[in-house]
């Protein structure tokens, strides 16, 4: 047997051993795999997509790279972690460093080799599936269809056997093999608690209410200006509440005795003070990597709700018709024809209104006002399905869009109810309240008032036609069709909503797949990192519980034991990174003033049940491990 | 106190392996018996069955007028922890645990007072000779106090019969002594019924009377008289009748 064999024969005879990090590596090749499938589809060479996206695919796969790296190191150091012992024995039976070191070098290899294969062996399989998705995010007109990834594959063999290698040298040189004893002794020897001191504890909690504080507190554009020191405060915060609070927490429990002395507690938490240092730093990785997911995603998807539902909301009608200030009647009606047509080409049933707006001089000079007949709004109101309006005579209704906020100065409605409306026979008309609603467009507020008075009201200074449709229910598609046409042939002057929201979609989807995907991949990365936790302990784990199993403990004590150790191990870093994650969607609402709450609540919520079927997955497999080690 | 009639424990397989054939054994409250025989006589499996880790194919095992294999697992836990106290040859301690943990980890789990916890923990570490001991963690301890700590831990709960495998499997003769003779006396003093397997005959010379089986049967017993180098020079006889010569195993171990 030659060195090499036995290095290779060790890898091969000890499967159970060497499975997780091989599946970690391979999960890390196969994310890039199809990324990598996906971002060099033939589709996008064309030029379809613009270059932004591309560039911003290009950024994302360097990120998922460069985390790979971090990934696979970590990997690696854990599972070098659990075989300390292994390299005491062979130090012991006289393996110089230099030849350990070898070893690792060659076993690195072999299993980065195998990992990067099988890796792209599987995304191959799941090629068709992510294409499927990616076609129906990025809302684009050529299919994804399947195609053999030749660039994809080469690039991803390429990245990471070069990747590997570079783990592999960087692995076998920092690999410290210094005091047999502790290698020997690697299982049993706590590697302590960190120290826990009261005054960084405090500190801990004082910079994370500090940095949650400011994050809720600042508004505006404020929120930008506020968000790398918010962000640098609440990370150094995670880390003390990890490495001090927690500790200083269990180790305050630990000397209530009344506490740790009862029943399953005394196995509970002297396992979690003995593994404090490693689980601090997974606890740690795993909150920020899975705030950044959270932040990343609920932010697209709030951008993009932000947009879409935005437009939404100002234009409750199919289709919008403004001419400009020149135009004569001819052209005007000339261009209501032309849509009449485009929208009878495409059977679209639809009902339209128009209406003249008229403008009235004000007190103050340069200000016209817009003042609406009762019985104009009230047609266009039933029109985009809002509620009408029903006025006594004398009296005025100030009316301004919910979402139109004029920045810096005062708000609409507020201008108008300190004014009033001017009859012609000297009269005022004063405006009883405020209503928000989309009937009509118009920044600045108008007032509605009764027809008879409106009568009085003198000639207006100038008025514009504004015509409107809104088709039946359920003819999306033509709708679509139609406002593509009405977009190329009446640009500007025709507005159709659901047209304009395809474009968004359109534009934004590739943004959203990118930042799904990146999202995702952190996310269960995230997972990995805590399964790998769980699974380098397990060993001894087995060890403890066959030991108190021939003590005596039933089934019931050992699953307490097993369930809350997971739990605390899975839902202590989560419920901080989603605690995190919804405090920057609140400022990120508060930047845009828009409520995010119920974006928010989805992708954080949709986080928070992913992490709870893993949970109880992992428990599963675990307690029936363990069970069977003490049977 | 204990009463196994007829257990038999056949090891499926290919072919199955009969490891105890028809054993009847009783032992009185408060008695020491030891168990001795060669390797593979089948004593471990004998330990094993008694201590409920393991059934037997056939016959009865009573322990205080009840039947241990009759009981549902968690039953069956709780039996072990509240009735049976274990010592093993590789002391089978915590290590995330102090000794002091260590010691009163049976009751914890029961659910006891700290008070009473505390209190008889302190009892038994004097008794032993572990009090200096009690915040240490148990890769800083020896051997023979790892032992100690053992014994205290299978002693805490005041149990009625006392499992030994091999408790001096890995002493020196002098920690060896000093285990044995706590085990005798902690069987004078509090009356409890002690069950150990041991190659050591230098061990099994404390014990009342030994039992020696060969190749899954009963072979013979022999009952301690007065003084305690006679009987051990007729374990060194019975065990040189059993298997080899008369220096067999003093070379091994006195």
């Amino acid at each position: 047997m030659t060195f090499r064999q036995f290095a290779f024969n060790n890898v091969l005879r000890n499967k159970r051993l060497y499975i997780a990090y091989f599946l970690s590596s391979m999960f890390t090749v196969m994310v890039f795999f199809t990324f990598a499938i996906f971002a060099f589809h033939p589709a996008f060479s064309g030029g379809s997509v613009n270059e932004n996206a591309l560039f911003g695919m290009a950024v994302a796969g360097g990120i998922i790279y460069v985390f790979s790296f971090f990934f696979v190191l970590y990997s690696m150091s854990s599972f070098l972690q659990s075989r300390k012992k292994e390299f005491g024995l062979l130090i012991m039976l006289g393996a110089s460093n230099k030849q350990i070191r070898w070893m690792v070098f060659l076993e690195n290899i072999f299993i980065g080799f195998l990992a990067t294969v099988a890796g792209i062996l599987a995304g191959l399989v799941f090629a068709k599936a992510i294409l499927l998705v990616a076609e129906n995010v990025l809302i684009i007109s050529e299919s994804l269809y399947f195609y053999f990834p030749t660039l994809a594959i080469v690039i991803t063999l390429v990245s990471f056997i070069f990747l590997f290698f570079c783990i592999s040298v960087f692995v076998s040189v920092i690999l410290r093999t210094n005091k047999l004893v502790n290698l020997i002794k690697g299982d049993k020897q706590s590697k302590g608690e960190p120290k826990a001191s009261v005054i960084l504890s405090i500190l801990a909690a004082l910079l994370l209410i500090v940095g949650y504080g400011t994050a809720l507190y600042v508004k505006g554009v404020n929120v930008v200006v506020a968000m790398v020191p918010v962000i640098i405060v609440v990370t150094l915060g995670t880390y003390l509440l990890f490495t001090q609070l927690s500790v200083y927490v269990i180790r305050q429990l630990k000397r209530n005795k009344s506490i740790f002395w009862r029943k399953t507690n005394m196995l509970l938490f002297s396992d979690l003070s003995f593994r404090m240092k490693d689980n601090a730093r997974t606890f740690f990785m795993v909150a920020i990597i899975s705030t950044v997911a959270f932040s990343a995603i609920g932010t697209l998807y709030g951008f993009q709700s932000y947009l879409t539902k935005g437009i939404k909301e100002v234009n409750p009608y199919t289709v919008t018709y403004s001419p400009w200030g020149g135009d004569s009647e001819e052209i005007i009606e000339q261009d209501i024809n032309e849509i009449n047509a485009i929208l009878q080409e495409e059977n679209i049933d639809a009902k339209m209104e128009s209406i003249e707006l008229t403008y009235f001089d004000t007190h103050e000079k340069d200000r016209n006002v817009l003042i609406v007949r009762a019985s104009d709004y009230n047609r266009f109101a039933a029109l985009g399905g809002e509620t009408e309006l029903s006025l006594k005579e004398n009296e005025a209704i100030v009316v301004e869009q919910s979402g139109a906020v004029v920045a810096g100065g005062p708000k609409a409605s507020e201008v108008l109810m300190k004014s009033s409306v001017q009859l012609d026979n000297g009269q005022e008309v004063q405006p009883s309240h405020v209503v928000e609603s989309e009937v009509l467009s118009e920044i600045n507020g108008y007032y509605v008032v009764h027809d008879k008075v409106y009568e009085n009201l003198g000639r207006p200074v100038r008025s514009e036609i504004n015509v409107a449709w809104k088709a039946n229910e359920g003819q999306h598609d033509q709708v679509l069709d139609a406002g593509k046409k009405l977009n190329e042939q009446l640009e500007y002057k025709a507005f159709s909503v659901d047209y304009s929201l395809f474009e968004i979609n359109k534009a934004f989807g590739p943004i959203l797949f990118i930042g799904l995907f990146i999202g995702i991949v952190f996310f269960v990365s995230a997972g990995s990192f805590l399964y790998f936790r769980l699974f380098t302990d397990l060993e001894g784990e087995k060890q403890k519980f066959r030991s108190i199993a021939k003590i005596g403990l039933t089934q019931a004590e050992l699953k307490k034991v097993v369930n809350r150790q997971i739990a605390l191990l899975f839902f202590s870093p989560i419920v901080v990174a989603l605690i995190h994650g919804a405090v920057a969607l609140t400022a990120l609402s508060h930047m845009f003033d828009y409520n995010l709450i119920e974006e928010a609540s989805i992708v954080l919520g949709s986080f928070a049940l992913i992490q709870i079927i893993y949970f109880l997955l992992v428990r599963f497999f675990y307690v029936k491990q363990v069970k069977r080690s003490i049977m | 106190m204990l009463k196994l009639s007829k257990v038999s424990k056949v090891y499926e397989g290919k072919v199955a392996y009969r490891a105890l054939n028809d054993i009847n054994l009783e032992i009185e409250k408060g008695e020491f018996v030891a168990i001795m025989g060669p390797s593979g006589s089948g004593k471990t499996t004998l330990l094993n069955i008694i201590s409920t880790n393991d059934q037997p194919t056939t016959g009865e095992v009573e322990i205080d007028g009840k039947n241990p294999h009759k009981l549902t697992k968690n039953a069956l836990a709780k039996f072990r922890r509240n009735e049976l106290g274990f010592i093993f040859q590789d002391f089978n301690l915590m290590h995330t645990l102090t000794v002091e943990e260590n010691i009163v980890l049976p009751l914890t789990l029961d659910g006891a007072r700290v008070k009473v916890m505390k209190e008889k923990a302190s009892k038994l570490a004097v008794s032993l000779g572990i009090e200096s001991i009690m915040n240490k963690r148990t890769y800083e301890i020896s051997g023979g106090q790892a032992q100690r700590v053992a014994i205290a831990r299978a002693m805490i709960h005041e149990p009625k019969l006392l499992l030994a495998d091999e408790p001096t499997g890995n002493l020196d003769s002098k920690a060896s002594k000093d285990v044995m003779s706590m085990l005798v006396s902690i069987n004078e003093k509090e009356k409890t019924s002690l069950l150990m397997v041991t190659h050591d005959p230098q061990a099994a010379s404390y014990s009342d009377r030994v039992v020696f089986i060969r190749d899954g049967k009963l072979h013979s017993e022999i009952h301690r008289g007065e003084n305690r180098q006679a009987f051990f020079q007729k374990i060194i006889d019975m065990l040189s009748l059993m298997g080899g010569d008369g220096n067999d195993f003093s070379s091994v171990r006195v």
